[in-house]
């Protein structure tokens, strides 16, 4: 059975934030404006306890998601996205936050003055299998990273060519200026792999792969877990100086059901738990040897509309769906009062506005839009993802609201698979679903989400307001970053306003571990950095 | 020919034969189903309405069965689920009866290379798990009410085939049916005037445990996710609902599944007697 | 030798069935509406990305040609590769294949052990009270839908009493023993009902059969009449009914795996079909059925070892 859980949507979550970078990096060149920082960790100024964190042990971790493989030319699902990010680097790496950048197999490198010209010296550092890593690997799966097969090949089309300068450099020529490089080279489809394992079988390497990573594959079962151990030739040192990870193991388990990932971290079977059920966070705060992390991820939770389905077309019937939503009640009941009620159509990045005036729920104002918009009783139809219970319950609650304000609605129900197909054919009217950033620039999803021109007509939407347009276009052109800011939040103020979708929630992503765990954190790109984690037990 | 019109005394006299377990399966099921059919009289709430203030609630004297995460009356669900989950075991028993009946009836009677086919058809039919062909039909078609009546309909006559076609394969050496033969009746005519009466009871005492296994299948898939759409009140979706409540609100789960188990129990015991009036016979499920 | 002529003759019949199942395996996938492959994708893909799975599944060719290379690569074990999973489907079942078979086996081996005593008691005391009351359990047992059942039992045993872990298959001979106790007695649950029915029958039977009524006027005791022949004989009923209800067994381990979260075949099927994994639909249908059938044969073959007469058919 697929997972209940509150974030239970398996294969979607990566397809929408790549869609995102995807997008992104077509249209408007943009990925991520972030400078490459230094790596994090070992620069405290502190003076070293004697003592120094605790080494050793094995990290048991409850997931949901299942990795399907740990190829990284394969996948687009989180259960083995998030998986890979522990074994595989890329040439550069998303810092710990998930908001920056920072070195990976690269060392350093250096951007010409057109930048045209990137040019990467590699870390002295050995593949899983001994091997030391060459820019003949760095070659091989930048390339197999930008086949047209690969889950993000498109996101290196604006690569013109990548060669080797010395065993140790590589260069690489961009056909034009394309700013967001370094971030689509983070991505973990852009690992680099050993040639050579790589080669001798690809599905024996989905098994098992040979990277540089903080972690080594050690047992691959599928449909119940993973082990790593901890790679001993890793490059970044900790706080005590010694190369990381802390911990010799981790065993990530998959456990689809919430109530046993729950009971698992109360029985102390498990050390941490990814995705805690909205509804059962609370059970969990009140016990003193837990902690609760709240973190807050690029997510925001919505109906998709499309503006071309009839009778969704009338900006008064939109505007009637947001006031009769009752956001309140989809917040206790749902969310169990985490997040917050959005006032964009957009996730919180940078360039968020929190001015913006948010839609009231008033049923006597959408009764009167209703009529205003010539509704003649046309059903409605809601889609929710099949086993999605909390989907389902949002749906619920907007079919009363709507209801009541005097629209027909009809709730149905199709797998994740087929209903993310219908969206992105237009096969739909209104889909219960979210979207997520793996990067913290409004450019994309203000651009993704909101510009017709694109290729994925404003996220499937259909949404045309020309002026939204020319507002992004000039936006993108800004240098000054006051005047972006204040675009942007005229660009939120009016794609809202438009009745763009009916949004619900910024969602936080919910994880639990026992406190003798140190140094978790959930990047904001919603993966967790292992290789920092000490358990102190 | 069997006896279309029944005197008082001859039902006062049939009346008399029932056991006690026929007794009790039609009292109950009676109860169940003007439980269904009286629903908005026998309680105060609308089985779609949600109440946020009132959202899981324990059992007590205002809400029998407790509330559910969106406050709606779990005790109204279960009683207008009745009509859902009924209706739905009703007619995915006895459409494939009816295809059933008469397809296996005929192949008996007829034999030949129509007998041969339906055999072959039957038996692979019959070699995968039941649920296992159904959910595959669905991965198909798709999840929902109308694709689980196709479903069962495409694969659940067979069973009714097979138990008919050997009941003809009895009959059909029978004087009367050799006699109408000699007549020279058309098959047809034969089948449905003459055997046919001769040959549904089988099918009739397996229908009983069949519609049991049917409200179990359509619950099953709903708790799969794969059934009646939300917020159509369904026992099986309302059990799945309270899954991810389990360690705050027991109730929801574990009482409208009762539901489940007092229909099944009156069915089960209707059957029963059902089988001792009837003549005792060995029939197994799916 | 005859084993080898009963086994082979009984596969020679199952022929026709088989590739009736192969034929309902194979359009699996031919029946979906729409493009199996951009579903299974997600229509993200390029047309490029979905030729060339069509052209790895063979799926390019006229329907007779890619349904005879199915067959025939199916003999031979290989059940294709899924799409999603990226690895051979027949690896992906196999990997499954052991938790379903130890809850399959786990929960027969209990409804054996609940069932013979309960039936034993109830052919004893025909028609008391003890008789009623088993027989009224069965049917209560009987109308509860397994995955209701499993709940209740989570609660309970699982997040009450903590005695048995909720999910998972666990690790080792005894880990296993410990995580699918729950699930093997959630379908003992619904099994042993039917157990009990037809062992209750047969004793009755074999009670008064006349060599049993030799044995009790030679003065042997009851309960030695009972072990010696009367539970001998009501064995075969009992190789029947879980031969005759295999398909109903594996049906409810779906469900129950779905409860339970167990990695088998059934979780892997729901998976499957939430995923529109439609080579994984494919080789699961095939491997059920197969399972089906080869326990039928089993059946027929321990039927026959029971009792020698079978044999000379």
């Amino acid at each position: 059975m697929s997972t209940n859980d509150g974030l239970g949507f398996k294969a979607s979550v990566a397809v929408r934030s790549l869609a995102v970078c995807a997008a992104g990096a077509l249209l408007l060149s943009a990925c991520s404006k972030e400078e490459p920082k230094a790596p994090q960790g070992g620069a405290e100024p502190k003076a070293a306890a004697p003592a120094g964190p605790k080494r050793g042990g094995t990290f048991v971790f409850a997931r949901p998601e299942e990795p399907a493989t740990l190829d990284p030319f394969v996948p687009n699902d989180n259960g083995s996205i998030y998986a890979i990010e522990q074994v595989c680097d890329s040439l550069v790496e998303p810092d710990t936050t998930g908001e920056g950048l920072r070195p990976g197999v690269a060392e350093s490198w250096e951007i010409s003055e057109d930048k045209l010209t990137y040019t990467f010296k590699l870390r002295d550092t050995k593949f899983s299998n001994g091997d030391p890593v060459t820019a003949e690997d760095v070659l091989f799966s930048l390339k197999k990273a930008s086949a047209d097969s690969a889950p993000l090949g498109f996101l290196y089309a604006p690569i013109k060519s990548i060669e080797a300068v010395d065993p140790k450099t590589v260069k690489m020529t961009l056909k034009q200026a394309y700013t967001p490089v370094l971030s689509a080279l983070s991505a973990y489809s852009a690992a680099v792999v050993s040639k050579k394992a790589y080669e001798a079988g690809a599905d024996a390497f989905g098994q098992k792969p040979v990277c540089t990573g903080p972690f080594v594959v050690e047992e691959y079962s599928r449909g119940t877990r993973v082990v790593l151990a901890k790679n001993p030739d890793y490059w970044e040192k900790g706080k005590d100086g010694q190369s990381i990870p802390y911990v010799d193991k981790v065993e990530m388990r998959y456990v689809a059901d919430s109530n046993a990932r729950v009971l698992g971290l109360k029985n102390g079977d498990f050390d941490a738990i990814a995705i805690v059920p909205f509804n059962q966070a609370e059970s969990l705060k009140s016990m003193p040897e837990v902690k609760l992390e709240e973190a807050p991820i690029f997510r925001l939770d919505y109906v998709y509309l499309n503006h071309k389905a009839k009778p969704l077309d009338k900006k008064e019937l939109r505007l009637a769906m947001n006031l009769a939503a009752d956001r309140e009640a989809i917040m206790k009941v749902v969310f169990f009062g985490y997040g917050k009620i959005p006032n964009s159509y957009m996730p919180r990045v940078n360039f968020h506005s929190d001015a913006v005036e948010m839609i009231p729920y008033d049923l006597e104002k959408a009764k009167e839009m209703v009529k205003a918009s010539g509704y003649k009783g046309q059903p409605i139809k809601l889609m929710v993802d099949t086993g999605n219970a909390p989907s389902k319950q949002v749906a619920t609650i907007l079919q009363q609201g709507w209801t009541e304000a005097g629209m027909k609605v009809e709730i149905v129900e199709f797998d994740v698979g087929t209903a993310f197909d219908m969206t992105t054919k237009g096969n739909f009217m209104a889909y219960v679903s979210y979207i997520t950033s793996d990067i913290n620039d409004t450019d994309e999803l203000a651009t993704l989400q909101a510009d017709v021109r694109g290729s994925t007509k404003a996220f499937f939407s259909n949404y045309r307001n020309d002026e939204v347009g020319k507002m992004l276009d000039a936006a993108r052109k800004e240098p000054d970053a006051g005047k972006r800011a204040e675009l942007y939040a005229k660009v939120q103020d009016v794609v809202y306003h438009d009745g763009y979708s009916v949004p619900l929630n910024f969602s936080p992503s919910l994880n639990a571990y026992h406190s003798y765990v140190d140094g978790w954190q959930t990047a904001k790109n919603g993966w967790w950095w292992l290789k920092d984690v000490i358990r102190n037990k | 020919m069997t006896t279309t019109t029944l005197a008082p005394s001859a039902l006062r006299a049939e009346v008399a034969r029932w056991s006690p377990s026929l007794w009790i399966g039609i009292g109950l099921l009676a109860f169940i189903v003007l439980a269904g059919l009286f629903a908005p009289w026998l309680t105060p709430y609308d089985p779609l309405r949600q109440d946020y203030g009132a959202a899981l609630r324990a059992p007590d004297a205002a809400h029998w069965f407790g509330t559910d995460s969106l406050g709606r009356d779990l005790f109204t669900r279960s009683l207008y689920a009745i009509r859902t989950d009924l209706v739905i075991g009703f007619w995915t028993t006895y459409v494939p009866m009816l295809i059933g009946v008469l397809l296996g009836a005929y192949a008996g009677l007829k034999g030949g290379w129509f007998d041969a086919v339906l055999m072959r058809v039957i038996d692979t039919a019959l070699a995968f798990p039941f649920l296992v062909l159904i959910i595959v039909i669905l991965a198909i078609l798709g999840p929902g009410t109308q694709n689980i009546y196709i479903a069962v309909f495409l694969v659940g006559w067979t069973m009714y085939a097979r138990l008919a076609r050997a009941e003809m394969l009895v009959e059909s050496g029978k004087d009367y049916i050799l006699a109408a033969r000699t007549l020279g009746f058309p098959t047809a005519r034969i089948l449905l005037r003459h055997a046919l009466p001769n040959v549904i009871n089988s099918s009739i005492v397996f229908s009983m445990s069949d519609f049991v296994l049917n409200i179990l299948l359509v619950s099953g898939l709903s708790f799969l996710g794969l059934g009646v759409p939300a917020p159509t009140p369904e026992w099986g979706a309302m059990v799945a609902e309270g899954k991810d409540f389990m360690q705050q609100a027991w109730w929801i789960s574990t009482l409208p599944g009762l539901m489940i188990v007092l229909t099944g129990v009156a069915l089960a015991l209707l059957g029963d007697g059902l089988t001792h009036r009837l003549g005792d016979r060995h029939v197994t499920g799916h | 030798m005859w084993v080898f002529r009963f086994v082979g003759l009984r596969l020679v019949q199952a022929v026709p069935v088989l590739l009736g199942i192969s034929l309902v395996a194979f359009l699996a996938i031919h029946l979906v509406p729409g493009d199996p492959v951009r579903i299974m994708l997600q229509g993200r893909a390029s047309d490029a990305a979905v030729a060339e799975i069509y052209a790895r599944l063979g799926m390019d060719r006229p329907l007779l040609v890619q349904y005879a290379r199915f067959v025939g690569r199916a003999v031979t074990g290989d059940l294709g590769t899924s799409i999603i999973q990226r690895a051979p489907v027949a690896t992906i079942v196999g990997e499954r294949l052991v938790p379903s078979s130890f809850l399959l086996v786990y929960a027969t081996l209990l409804s054996v052990l609940i069932a013979v005593p309960l039936a034993v008691w109830a052919a004893a005391r025909r028609n008391r009270l003890a008789d009623h009351l088993i027989r009224l359990g069965g049917t209560v047992s009987f109308a509860m839908p397994s995955f209701w059942i499993g709940l209740i039992l989570i609660l309970g045993f699982g997040l009450t009493l903590k005695w048995f872990p909720i999910a998972g298959f666990g690790r080792g001979f005894g880990g296993h023993l410990h995580h699918l106790f729950l699930p093997a007695l959630t379908i003992a649950l619904f099994l042993a009902p039917l157990l009990i029915q037809s062992l209750r029958a047969a004793m009755l039977d074999a009670m008064t059969a006349e060599h049993v009524e030799v044995a009790r006027a030679k003065g042997l005791s009851e309960s030695r009449i009972l072990f010696k022949y009367v539970l001998r004989a009501a064995s075969i009923p009992v190789v029947t009914i879980l031969a005759v209800n295999i398909g109903w067994l594996v049906s409810g381990s779906v469900i129950v795996e779905s409860v339970f979260s167990v990695a088998g075949l059934g979780m892997l099927l729901v998976h499957a079909v939430s995923t529109r994994d439609y080579p994984v639909i494919q080789g699961l249908t095939l491997v059920f059925a197969v399972m089906v059938i080869g326990t039928n044969l089993l059946a027929d073959l321990a039927y026959a070892l029971i009792d020698k007469r079978v044999r000379a058919e």
